[in-house]
């Protein structure tokens, strides 16, 4: 199978049935690897339990397309020690799908419980750009790329609260990240555009910033209302403002190797496969006008 | 650096509403946590941020979601029981699971705890309900190993 190149789709229990009746609308699948399995914790003697039918599924896309891998379980910027029983979960789950481009999220999702084991906030929260925390934070991306045996790609994450006082801004964060450790960001423009929705900073101020040689993917994804918050629900088709984004920056990332749609399932009868037809063909005419560098395969 | 205690400070006050309002009435609360100034005056300005209402919306939501997939039509049939009972399981699990598996059978066994409490007029409806639901799971989940 080859590279994960082009436009992608983040797994969910639609996309089996989908690309059955649009085979070639992606050229790879992204999968986020703990909707295999149901993890009990670091402290369980058996920790992973395998879901077959989800195991199955995946099994039968990797036939026909490159799997890209998106974690969401690793919690790379939890004050805990790192995971590295997850980690080599992680690598299991590459090795098996020969996949070469692994994903996670720069920001933190566990704490450390009273019990020793990791509780889960439900939702991830980024982490202070500060010196010291650069210094550490590095120590931890090196260990983990070393488990996994290939860069790890950071994905930016969303901010509905302010973190005051840093000593660098995130784009700044992560340049000096991937520059020291040579790994990757996934840069996610609704995740920008979010922000930018909530009163944050506008999004091209943040890839100004950024180095755009570290990107190799970019997600992009609708979002939806609620209350008075604009959320990164992936409900959807993207708005008009990311699809703006993605026409300035993809073309100045020059080791892009992907651009991936992302939807909750439960949002896809707003869309339906028509919808989500049209999402990928415009990321597609987006990609087909990059220059051929892009062109990997 | 302390970050393991802003990680957690912010982790509870995500997790609880209440908790930050007192927050932002008495920042002094913080003392039980390991900070340094900075972190503290953080951990201040993250709560009284008008953000913080979508936070604590977002952990709730996320905590409810596993719950409403895995174990919809008992919620259903909990009906306007449903939020106070999900209230007081949360308090009694202030950790959240996002394994849907995991919390649902959290949930299962709260709720089995409740029914022979005598808490619900519905209680062997409940309980059949919990039974075919959680069967459901088992086999969405499967039971054997080949990954």
């Amino acid at each position: 199978m080859g590279a994960a190149t082009g436009i992608g789709l983040v797994f969910n229990s639609i996309v089996p049935h989908f690309l059955a009746a649009y085979v070639d609308t992606v050229d790879y699948v992204e999968v986020i690897p703990e909707t295999l399995w149901t993890d009990r914790g670091r402290l369980a003697t058996r920790r992973y339990e395998p879901i077959p039918a989800a195991i199955d599924e995946v099994d039968a896309l990797a036939e026909r397309y490159p799997i890209a891998c998106h974690g969401i379980g690793l919690s790379i910027g939890s004050a805990s020690a790192l995971d590295e029983q997850h980690l080599a979960e992680i690598r299991r789950f590459a090795d098996r799908y020969g996949v070469d481009r692994i994903s996670e999220h720069f920001g933190f999702s566990r704490v450390r419980g009273p019990d020793g084991d990791d509780h889960h906030l439900g939702l991830a929260f980024p982490i202070p750009c500060d010196n010291d925390i650069l210094s550490w934070m590095i120590g931890r991306i090196e260990r983990a790329m070393g488990i996994l045996g290939q860069p790890i790609i950071l994905e930016n994450g969303v901010h509905h609260t302010p973190l005051i006082e840093q000593d660098m801004t995130e784009p700044e964060f992560l340049n000096r990240v991937a520059e020291v450790t040579g790994c990757g960001v996934l840069l996610d423009l609704h995740n920008l555009h979010a922000d930018h929705r909530n009163g944050g900073p506008a999004p091209l101020a943040y890839i100004e910033a950024l180095d755009l040689e570290h990107v190799r993917e970019i997600h992009i994804a609708g979002g939806s209302m609620i209350g008075r918050t604009y959320t990164d629900s992936h409900a959807g088709p993207c708005p008009p403002e990311v699809w703006d984004l993605l026409v300035d920056v993809a073309p100045r990332c020059p080791l892009l190797e992907g651009i991936t749609f992302e939807f909750h399932d439960s949002y896809f009868p707003r869309m339906g496969s028509e919808g989500l037809c049209q999402q990928l063909q415009s990321a597609r005419e987006i990609w087909a006008g990059l220059p051929r560098r892009h062109d990997v395969t | 650096m302390s970050l393991d205690g802003f990680q957690r400070a912010l982790a509870d006050a995500v997790a609880s509403p209440s908790r930050c309002l007192e927050l932002r009435r008495d920042g002094s609360l913080l003392e039980n946590y390991e900070l340094d100034d900075r972190e503290r005056r953080r951990l201040l300005a993250i709560v009284g941020h008008e953000g913080m209402s979508h936070n604590c919306t977002l952990y709730r939501a996320n905590r409810l979601t596993p719950l409403a997939r895995s174990l919809p039509r008992t919620c259903a049939l909990l009906g306007d029981r449903l939020l106070p009972e999900l209230e007081a399981f949360w308090a009694r699990e202030p950790n959240t699971e996002i394994q849907f598996k995991l919390e649902a059978e959290r949930f299962a066994h709260f709720l089995s705890e409740r029914c022979n409490e005598g808490a619900f007029g519905v209680a062997d409806e409940l309980a059949t309900m919990l039974c075919v639901e959680l069967s459901d799971l088992d086999r969405q989940f499967g039971l054997d190993s080949h990954f």
